[in-house]
């Protein structure tokens, strides 16, 4: 109970004194808005931010998914085979380090503005991709090579070796691999949203923009404190679905 | 009539090392092997050239095909996600054995290493011991012809030690099968097995019979256990006096 409790107590007391020093300092709402100005633009902008909310949550599903089966299956392919790994994995570490928005104007240009969602998406799965790629070629190699040669004294080919023992072994660096992912997905997609910038895209980061440009600063905040509401969600959904995964059997849940 | 046999076989690793020099040996069936030398000698890769984990540079291996091959671990390597059932059957199942055969294999196998009540517990739940037993039950599931068991026990304190290689005797006398076993403790050794073969940088040096026909109880008291531990120490280089002359 104290775990929750203490964070909930300081939040609400960090809330309180930002809602008295700007009453008292006399700070205008266009520089710093009270948290009580941004619940009251949060409720008046209700249907538009959740409207915009569904587009960021979307695209940053659609590129979890995407980076989660890429980079799942790039690295079961890496693993068994060392001779595509060295011709790709270059490639794959130039797509990684060359700054995503200096990328992005290229692919929004290639995919199209009619195609606003699926640019956002390859823009934003660019960003997930390589954690997840690289969690996943380390966990699949880190495999007890005793109980890869019990497979071998079992006869078992590369399909019952890689469902009986290697994605299982894997399965605590891959979702360590998620976790970052999950959250690089959205900060790719608001990265995505910044750049097609010109409301063809209606998610959280183009409502940010929008309000900057009204200097709805209220609404502005209202917009990133719910950015960073997904973002928390995001990141305890998947320690959730690692717990459920590994509490049972993985050392790292041993109390 | 031997169940493994290696003729003037040669052993060198992707590294250029040599862990085996021409090294000729039988082992026949139903008997009990220990394979016994200091850290580095080659045991264990000779027991992965039995297992046919490695393949011999030169020379031959006679054996048998991998699954009449029940191969024992230094560690447990239990699957940590499985229950101690599905760890046992896992290879059963990879084999493609009736769901029926095997959970009676099962049954039996749990029974033989006496952990009867442990089918659903997980590896983290038990002890070193514990895990060890079933990593022996893993492979006696199998029903082997050939137990192949590469210092199994070495990581465990004393006790669970003694009990477990009484264990292990019990068993090679009810199942019959062939074994060789790993281990660098001369004293396991005489104890355990009927004839020992002493290896010493990656060689053959010496094969010693072990008189095991008037074993009882206090074996380990007797004269015939305190000659053959004291024979084995001579073959390795330990006996002082040995040294000094």
């Amino acid at each position: 109970m104290t775990r929750y409790l203490v964070p909930l107590l300081v939040g609400l007391a960090l809330l309180t004194i930002w809602e008295l020093w700007v009453d008292w300092a006399e700070i205008p709402v266009f520089i710093l808005p009270a948290p009580s100005a941004i619940g009251v633009a949060l409720v008046e902008n209700f249907a538009t931010l959740m409207a915009s909310l569904w587009v960021t949550v979307q695209v940053t599903a659609m590129a979890f998914f995407w980076a989660g089966v890429s980079a799942i299956g790039l690295a079961i392919i890496f693993t068994r085979a060392r001779l595509i790994e060295m011709a790709f994995y270059p490639y794959v570490i130039t797509l990684q380090v060359t700054p995503v928005v200096a990328i992005a104007p290229l692919i929004l240009i290639w995919v199209g503005f009619d195609n606003i969602t699926r640019a956002l998406v390859i823009i934003a799965w660019i960003v997930a991709f390589f954690p997840m790629l690289t969690n996943t070629v380390q966990g699949l190699r880190s495999v007890d090579p005793a109980l890869h040669d019990l497979m071998s004294l079992s006869g078992a080919n590369w399909r019952q070796r890689l469902i009986y023992l290697e994605l299982p072994a894997a399965l605590p660096s891959i979702l360590t691999g998620a976790k970052i992912s999950g959250g690089l997905a959205l900060i790719g997609a608001v990265v995505a949203e910044f750049v097609a910038g010109s409301g063809a895209s209606t998610g959280l980061a183009w409502r940010i923009i929008e309000a900057g440009n009204r200097l709805e600063i209220a609404t502005m905040f209202a917009s990133l404190t719910l950015l960073s509401g997904l973002g928390i969600v995001l990141f305890y959904l998947l320690s959730f679905c690692e717990w459920l995964l590994l509490h049972r059997w993985h050392e790292s849940f041993r109390r | 009539m031997s169940a493994l046999a290696v003729n003037q076989a040669s052993l060198r690793y992707d590294n250029g090392f040599t862990a085996l020099h021409e090294v000729t040996a039988q082992f026949n069936t139903g008997s009990f092997t220990a394979l016994v030398g200091p850290s580095g000698c080659g045991k264990s890769s000779l027991l992965r050239l039995l297992a046919g984990l490695e393949q011999p540079f030169t020379g031959s291996v006679t054996g048998l095909a991998q699954s009449d091959i029940g191969f024992v671990f230094q560690e447990p390597t239990l699957m940590a996600w499985r229950s101690v059932a599905d760890n046992i059957t896992l290879p059963l199942k990879i084999e493609g054995h009736e769901p029926r055969e095997i959970d009676k294999r099962l049954d039996e196998a749990l029974q033989l290493v006496g952990l009867t009540d442990f089918a659903e517990a997980l590896p983290r739940q038990l002890s070193g011991g514990m895990k060890m037993r079933i990593s022996l039950a893993r492979a006696l599931a199998k029903r082997p012809p050939v137990l192949l068991m590469d210092e199994p026990f070495a990581a465990l304190d004393e006790l669970t030690r003694f009990r477990l290689d009484d264990d292990l005797r019990a068993i090679w006398q009810q199942q019959g099968c062939t074994i060789v076993f790993v281990t660098h403790s001369v004293t396991e050794a005489a104890y355990l097995a009927e004839r020992a073969l002493v290896m010493q940088a990656g060689r053959l040096q010496q094969e010693i019979t072990i008189d095991q026909s008037a074993r009882d109880d206090g074996f380990r008291s007797s004269r015939v256990f305190a000659q053959a531990s004291a024979a084995l120490s001579q073959a390795l280089g330990f006996n002082h006096e040995s040294k000094q002359a």
